[in-house]
Formats: C-alpha cells, sequence, structure tokens
C-alpha cells in the first residue's frame, strides 16, 4: 500500500508529470494500493465557500497518469472538504473484492464546515479486512498544540460510515495521514537549520510537539509511525530546497506525517521527495506490506454447514422426548360396572422438562371415550424422571368391544398415539327391554344368531317383561316386603356383582341373599336399559300431563307394549310395597321420587328441576290411582 | 434480542404405508444415519433441518407420520398446515405401490389445496427384491402430475436432493406469492363485482 500525503499549496499540478511519476513509482513491484491525500489543493475564495474546485479533477488526472506503470488502477473512493482530498485507488486486478465503501469527512472549523480545517477518510472492505484511510488538515501555528489536539479528536469521533464499520477505530487496518502541522518546540529556527545541516535528525525529533503529545497520550494512541530519516518537510521557499527565506523564517518542522493502526502492517518505506518542488512542503510518502484476510470459500462454506448441522442437531436434541412403556394397552374381558385400570409408564428420556396432555382429535368432543378415564391427563415430567398415568375403563352402556386411540401431545413436540382395548362381555343389564323379552334363554347362553334376532326384533315375543326383571321383582316379593330402608342403603359390590352374574348366566339358585343387593340392582336394571322404560320422545307430555291420571293413563297408550308393561309391572309392584309402609318405612313421594328419576331418564342425565319434580308427580299418579283396569286391557 | 437463525420456515410431512420407510427417510436426512431395526412410529414425530437454497436459509421442519392403517384417520387431520407431502411407497412392496392412489385421495381431502407433492419409491438398492419398475412409479406420478424420485435411505441415493427439490418448489411458490401480490387484488375486485351483478338479477 502506497500512502502519501502532500500540502501543495494551491497549486496546480506541473505540466510535466515526471517528478510526481519518481514520488509515486518508488518500488520495483506496483503497489496493490495507492492511497493519496493532499492539503490545500485549492486555497481559491470558491473553494473555501462553495467547496467548488476544478483542481480536484486535475490533480486526479496527474496522479492517474502517474501511478506505477505495471498495473492499472481503478478509484475505489475520492472525498474532499475544501482543499483537502484523499483518493484511494486499487490495482484493478483486485478490484472485484472490494465491497462496502463508504467516505466521510470533518470539519473542525465554525458549525464543523467552515475553513479548510478537519478530515476527509474513505474506508471498505477488501477480501475479509476492513481497512480506514485518514487525511487531516489540522489546526496551524506552533502556539495551537491543544488546537491541533483537538481537531485530531474531532476527526476522530466524529467520522461516521453510518454502517458497519462505522468508526475510524472499528476497522482492522487504519492509515492516518495528513498535514498534522505539530511544530518543534523550543528550538529557535537557527538552531533547527544547524542540527539538519549535521545531520542530527534525532535532537530535533525530541522537541517534536506531535511525538510529544504522542507520548502524553492525547493523540495517536495506538499508532505507529515508521522512523524519521528526512529532513523537515516544511517550510520551503517555492521551487527549491532552501528552508523559508522570508521575514518570518518559520521553523523547519515535520507537518506531513503518516501513522497506521492494525494487525499485519509492515512498513517498508517512509521518506519525503525532494524534487517536486512548487510547494512550500515537500510530499512525504510510506510503502506499507498489509496483510488481507481472504477467505477459503470452500472451508467457509464448509464451516457454515457444520455450523448449520450442529445447530439443527442441538435443537433436535433438544425436543422434548418421552418413551412410554406400552403404547397399546389391552385390558382384560370388561363386564358391566366392573372397573379395571391399567398403568402406563411415561418416562421423559429427553434433555428439557415435558409437558404433556391427552388432546382431542379430529372432531371427537373429548380427548377419550366416556368408558375411560385417564389420572393425570396433563402434567409435566422432568429429564429422567418417569410419570404413572391411569387408565381406567367402566363400561356401562351395550357395547361389543372398547376401542379408543389416545394421542399424547408433548409441548412443543411430538404426538404418540395410544392404542386401547378391550373385548366387552355382554349382560342383560344394558340390552333394550324388548331384547331381552325375546331371548329364549339367558343372555351368556344366547348363540350369535339368537342375539341378532332378538336385537332387531325378528324373533318371537317369549315373555311380557323381560325375565330378568321378574326375578328381582320376585324376590323382593318374597323376602323384601317388609324390609326398612329398601331403594336406600346400598349393597356390596360383590354382592351387586353376584346378582349381575346370576342374571346373565341364568343359575337357578338363589340370585342373592341380599334384599338390598337385589333392590339396587333393580335400579340399576332399569337405570341402564338401553332407553329409558318411558321413551324419551314422550316426555314432554307426560310432564304436561302429569296433574291429570285421565291424561297420563292416555300417554301411557302410546308406549310400546312392551315398555308399557314394564312400567306397569313395577308401578304396581311399588303400589304392593306402599301397602307395606308402616313396615318397611317407604312412602308414595319418595318412591315416586327415584323411580321418576330413573323411569324417565334423559340422555344427559341432568333434568332441570322443575321438570324433576313434574316426573314425580307423573310417577305418583300410577302408584295412588287404580291400575286394574289398564292390565284388564293388557290381559285383553 | 435473540436473531431468527432462519430466512424461511416450511413445513414438510411424509406419508405412506407402514414399513415402506419414511422415518428412515427422516432419519437418513436429518442425521445421515441408517439403521436396519424397524421400530413403527406409533405417532407423529418430527426433527429439523436447516438447509441454504439460493442464499437463504430455510428451516425444514419435516413431520413423520404413523403409516398404520388403524391410525389412518388421525394421521389426515395432520396434514393441514403442511407446505410439502412427500409420498412414499416401497418399490419391493406392490401394495405399497398400489396405496398411492389412496393416499394421493387423502391429501385431496385433507390437505391444503397448493400443497406440493413428491412421490417417492424407497429402497431402489434392492433391485433383486423390485416389484414395481421406475417406470411405473414415473407414469402414475406423470398422471397426477407430481415429481417423482427412486430413493434409498440405506445407500442414501437420492434423499438430499428429494429434500431439497421439494423445498425449492415450494420456494419458487413462495416467491411467486410474494410478487403477485398485485394480481391476487385484481382477482378480488373482480370477484366483487360478480356477485354484485349476480344480486341485480335476482331483483
Amino acid at each position: 500500500i502506497f500512502v502519501g500525503t502532500w500540502n501543495v499549496n494551491g497549486k496546480a499540478p506541473p505540466t510535466d508529470v515526471e517528478n510526481l511519476k519518481r514520488w509515486l513509482n518508488c518500488s520495483d513491484e506496483p503497489p496493490d494500493i495507492y492511497a493519496i491525500g493532499f492539503q490545500e489543493l485549492d486555497l481559491s475564495k470558491e473553494a473555501f465557500i462553495f467547496n467548488e474546485t476544478v483542481r480536484e479533477a486535475e490533480w486526479q488526472k496527474a496522479l492517474e497518469w502517474s501511478t506505477h506503470p505495471k498495473a492499472k488502477y481503478r478509484l475505489v473512493g475520492i472525498v474532499r472538504l475544501v482543499g483537502i482530498q484523499l483518493a484511494v485507488m486499487i490495482n484493478y486486478t483486485h478490484f472485484e473484492h472490494v465491497s462496502n465503501v463508504a467516505v466521510d469527512y470533518v470539519g473542525t472549523g465554525i458549525l464543523g464546515k467552515m475553513g479548510n480545517k478537519g478530515g476527509v477518510a474513505v474506508s471498505f472492505q477488501l477480501h475479509n479486512t476492513t481497512l480506514c484511510f485518514v487525511n487531516c488538515h489540522l489546526a496551524a501555528h506552533v502556539e495551537e498544540v491543544e488546537r491541533r489536539n483537538q481537531d485530531y479528536n474531532d476527526i476522530n469521533t466524529k467520522i461516521n460510515f453510518k454502517r458497519h464499520p462505522q468508526a475510524i477505530k472499528d476497522h482492522d487496518q487504519i492509515y492516518w495521514l495528513g498535514d498534522m502541522n505539530y511544530r518543534i518546540r523550543r528550538l529557535d529556527t537557527h538552531e533547527v537549520k544547524k542540527h539538519i545541516a549535521m545531520g542530527d535528525l534525532n535532537t530535533i525529533l525530541c522537541h517534536d510537539q506531535l511525538n510529544q503529545e504522542k507520548e502524553r497520550g492525547k493523540i495517536l494512541a495506538g499508532f505507529e509511525e515508521g522512523d524519521i530519516n528526512f529532513q523537515p518537510t516544511y517550510k520551503y521557499d517555492v521551487n527549491s530546497d532552501r528552508y523559508d527565506s522570508s521575514e518570518k523564517a518559520r521553523a523547519p518542522a515535520w507537518t506531513d506525517r503518516i501513522f497506521f493502526k492494525g494487525k499485519g502492517i509492515y512498513q517498508q518505506l517512509y521518506r519525503s521527495f525532494m524534487e517536486l518542488k512548487i510547494s512550500d512542503h515537500k510530499p512525504v510518502n510510506a510503502l506499507f506490506r498489509s496483510e488481507i484476510g481472504i477467505v477459503n470459500r470452500e472451508k467457509y462454506r464448509r464451516i457454515h454447514e457444520d455450523l448449520l448441522k450442529s445447530m439443527d442437531k442441538l435443537e433436535n436434541e433438544f425436543l422434548p422426548q418421552v418413551t412410554i412403556d406400552s403404547t397399546d394397552v389391552v385390558f382384560d374381558t370388561v363386564k358391566f360396572r366392573e372397573p379395571q385400570a391399567k398403568d402406563i409408564i411415561v418416562a421423559n428420556t429427553g434433555m428439557v422438562p415435558v409437558d404433556f396432555k391427552f388432546i382431542q382429535k379430529n372432531d371427537e368432543k373429548s380427548y377419550c371415550k366416556e368408558w375411560l378415564r385417564i389420572t393425570p391427563f396433563c402434567g409435566r415430567i422432568n429429564p429422567g424422571e418417569k410419570s404413572d398415568i391411569r387408565l381406567e375403563i367402566n363400561l356401562e352402556q351395550a357395547l361389543q368391544s372398547l376401542d379408543d386411540i389416545l394421542v399424547l401431545h408433548l409441548e412443543g413436540g411430538k404426538d404418540l398415539f395410544i392404542t386401547v382395548s378391550a373385548k366387552c362381555q355382554r349382560s342383560c343389564f344394558t340390552m333394550s327391554v324388548s331384547t331381552l323379552c325375546r331371548c329364549p334363554v339367558p343372555i351368556l347362553n344366547l348363540t350369535p344368531e339368537q342375539l341378532k334376532h332378538a336385537e332387531n326384533g325378528q324373533s318371537q315375543v317369549l315373555y311380557s317383561v323381560p325375565r330378568e326383571l321378574w326375578l328381582l321383582i320376585d324376590f323382593l316379593y318374597r323376602k323384601a316386603l317388609k324390609t326398612r330402608d329398601l331403594f336406600e342403603s346400598s349393597a356390596l359390590h360383590e354382592e351387586m356383582k353376584k346378582i349381575r352374574e346370576c342374571l346373565d348366566s341364568g343359575t337357578l339358585d338363589q340370585i342373592s341373599d341380599s334384599p338390598y343387593a337385589v333392590a339396587e340392582s333393580l335400579l340399576i336394571f332399569l337405570s341402564f336399559t338401553k332407553d329409558p322404560v318411558v321413551p324419551y320422545h314422550l316426555h314432554k307430555r307426560c310432564i304436561e300431563a302429569c296433574e291429570s291420571f285421565a291424561q297420563c293413563k292416555e300417554i301411557l297408550e302410546q308406549f310400546h307394549k312392551l315398555e308399557r308393561n314394564v312400567f306397569l309391572y313395577v308401578c304396581m309392584f311399588l303400589q304392593d310395597l306402599l301397602k307395606y309402609s308402616v313396615d318397611n318405612g317407604l312412602d308414595c313421594h319418595g318412591l315416586s321420587i327415584i323411580f321418576g328419576d330413573i323411569l324417565m331418564r334423559t340422555p344427559m342425565r341432568n333434568t332441570p328441576k322443575p321438570h324433576c319434580r313434574k316426573k314425580t308427580r307423573f310417577i305418583e299418579q300410577f302408584l295412588t290411582n287404580d291400575l286394574s283396569d289398564l292390565i284388564q286391557v293388557n290381559k285383553q | 434480542m435473540a436473531k431468527k437463525t432462519y430466512d424461511l420456515l416450511f413445513k414438510l410431512l411424509l406419508i405412506g404405508d407402514s414399513g415402506v420407510g419414511k422415518t428412515c427417510i427422516l432419519f437418513r436426512f436429518s442425521d445421515d444415519a441408517f439403521t436396519t431395526t424397524f421400530i413403527s412410529t406409533i405417532g407423529i414425530d418430527f426433527k429439523i433441518k436447516t438447509v441454504d437454497l439460493r442464499g437463504k436459509k430455510i428451516k425444514l421442519q419435516i413431520w413423520d407420520t404413523a403409516g398404520q392403517e388403524r391410525f389412518h384417520t388421525i394421521t389426515t387431520s395432520y396434514y393441514r398446515g403442511a407446505m410439502g407431502i412427500m409420498l412414499v411407497y416401497d418399490i419391493a412392496n406392490e401394495k405399497s405401490f398400489e396405496n398411492i392412489v389412496k393416499w394421493l385421495r387423502n391429501i385431496d381431502e385433507h390437505a391444503n389445496e397448493d400443497v406440493e407433492k413428491m412421490i417417492l419409491g424407497n429402497k431402489c438398492d434392492m433391485d433383486d427384491k423390485r416389484t414395481v419398475s421406475k417406470e411405473r412409479g414415473e407414469a402414475i406420478a406423470r398422471e397426477h402430475s407430481i415429481r417423482f424420485m427412486e430413493t434409498s435411505a440405506k445407500a442414501n441415493i437420492n434423499i438430499e436432493k428429494a429434500f431439497s427439490e421439494l423445498a425449492e418448489a415450494i420456494l419458487d411458490k413462495t416467491a411467486g406469492r410474494e410478487q403477485g401480490e398485485h394480481v391476487d387484488r385484481v382477482t378480488v375486485d373482480r370477484r366483487q363485482q360478480a356477485s354484485s351483478s349476480k344480486s341485480c338479477c335476482n331483483n
């Protein structure tokens, strides 16, 4: 990188560019980059006020003619503030690797623009390295050190390329050049010239304000500068190598300097160039061997891919994961109202806590069928831990088998399917009255054919009421007419189970020893018949008619024959029970409440309160009035 | 604020008969691995894989579904929202190929209308056990205007290619939609006109 700075004192470029060429060609091999900064490019009022000048184009042309003959250059960026101009050119073979070019300038005069002092900067990226060149012209005069420091700091902090990297300091490599205007302190003109003549530059350099300010940490922190082996570049009589011979006789000084900061920058040359004499300054240039980072595309792609892969892997690993000990839960043959339970164990085998819950599938109302209960149906399992989930089934309807697929959803993760199945044993409970009246043998002894014909009403009606109902009520007639608290004390599950088995298999033994169990079985039998004994579509009319026995009787004639039989049979039995109310403590109203709710049950099983009262009333009509004429009709 | 690590998210779905190799295809694509032990997928699982397509980072969320018949009614409810569906059969399993028609019908009934589809004839490394010729696969795909490819998760044939082609097709569609926004608006206007003129006739 060739970096040059020259205060041209408002002069036009020389017509003969030979010396300019010699300045710009200081090496056999062409530099890859030229960064040339001028100060006082134009001292005219127009340039000062309107920031317009013909000099910019003139000098740029001159530069282009004078660059190294072994290479062609293209302009990367050019920026100018009044007389401060910076042009960066690059060997065109590298041009395609230049990106992200930006320029900015900062004036250090009033309002940040008046005056011809300040700094300009070009920023760009070459391959993968960001470079910044700054050209400045700081305040003049020997006593203005503080002013110069302030100018420097203003430029350093205010230059903003408005993209990344934004500020000068954010670049990988920074080259700072310009007419810094720092002078020699405490040596008079005579002394300085004497030391120069003796070739003793070091003594003068000790008094260089810039070196002193830099050492005090006021400016150029972290910047380096090559050794100065050339004599001060200011101030000469124009067209000579003679220091200022005017009355002012300014002390010579190294006003024109080049600094650098960043990794991999090696300075090869730092010199002034005496042959260019048109200005009162001599040009200064440095040559750097700078390391530019080049991205290995292939390697970059590979690393990028690996990175994506490992991120995906991480994400996949951190998805919620569980295993279930069994996703196919098969229960033993399930019988009416004999609940069974099985546990499944859900183990969190992943890396993160799992929030699980059973979710509805398709358009189903609930996450499981009505015969199944899942506890808990949602919860959280920490990594490495397990959770038991209990599946309980209870059969209260006529089904051949139980089948359900549960969807266990993991929050933010997968869904697992769990199938639940069981065969059902048929029972007289849950059968329809019509089917039972057509069964020639107990329910479990039916052939599939017999069952089919009974169910679809093809076979003959063999009984006027179901045999099972008769067995229950007959038992109560024989053993329980005087038993207290019938229908109120609950029986043991075992006793109930025994009764059900007797009825289903048709054992001729005593169906039970316990009147309470039989009474409860009767209630259950009537509660779970496939359809309510009082047909659902007639409930409304029953409720409306409940105050008039005559109307109630009319509705009764709308019943199917077998349901009508069952209804009357039960009512007759209850009437008979009430004859012994002194002994058994039963009363008509109480029985009507119990049986009204059962015989006129609704599918939802939650009747509104006012309807309950009227259902009770409807039953009461049949418990308090004489039913014999109804039976008569039946007998005919 | 956490930066999004991708530009676009595509949801893909793998469907097909049980045992055709859906899970293996996904496993090969996401983990570049293969296992011969068959574990039936009982549910819906997914994996993530990010791919670079035309300078865009596209995150694929690939859903693997249970293939067993008994789960079909449930798995179809997961079709909605999928932007791409891979329909897999086994070239050594005639039945799985015949069922392609059934699966296509499922897609028609349950998936988004503009879903991108692709048919994969998997296990193409098992040429000695082949019962479905490549030509038949191509024919059915042509008939339904769907992309087709023979793949092998075991021998890693065409797996990456299949996913990137499907993703690319979705990307094309997505890009087209962005540009076609203006056209859509015109269509809506025309529809409004049509409905207003219809109400005129009724009067």
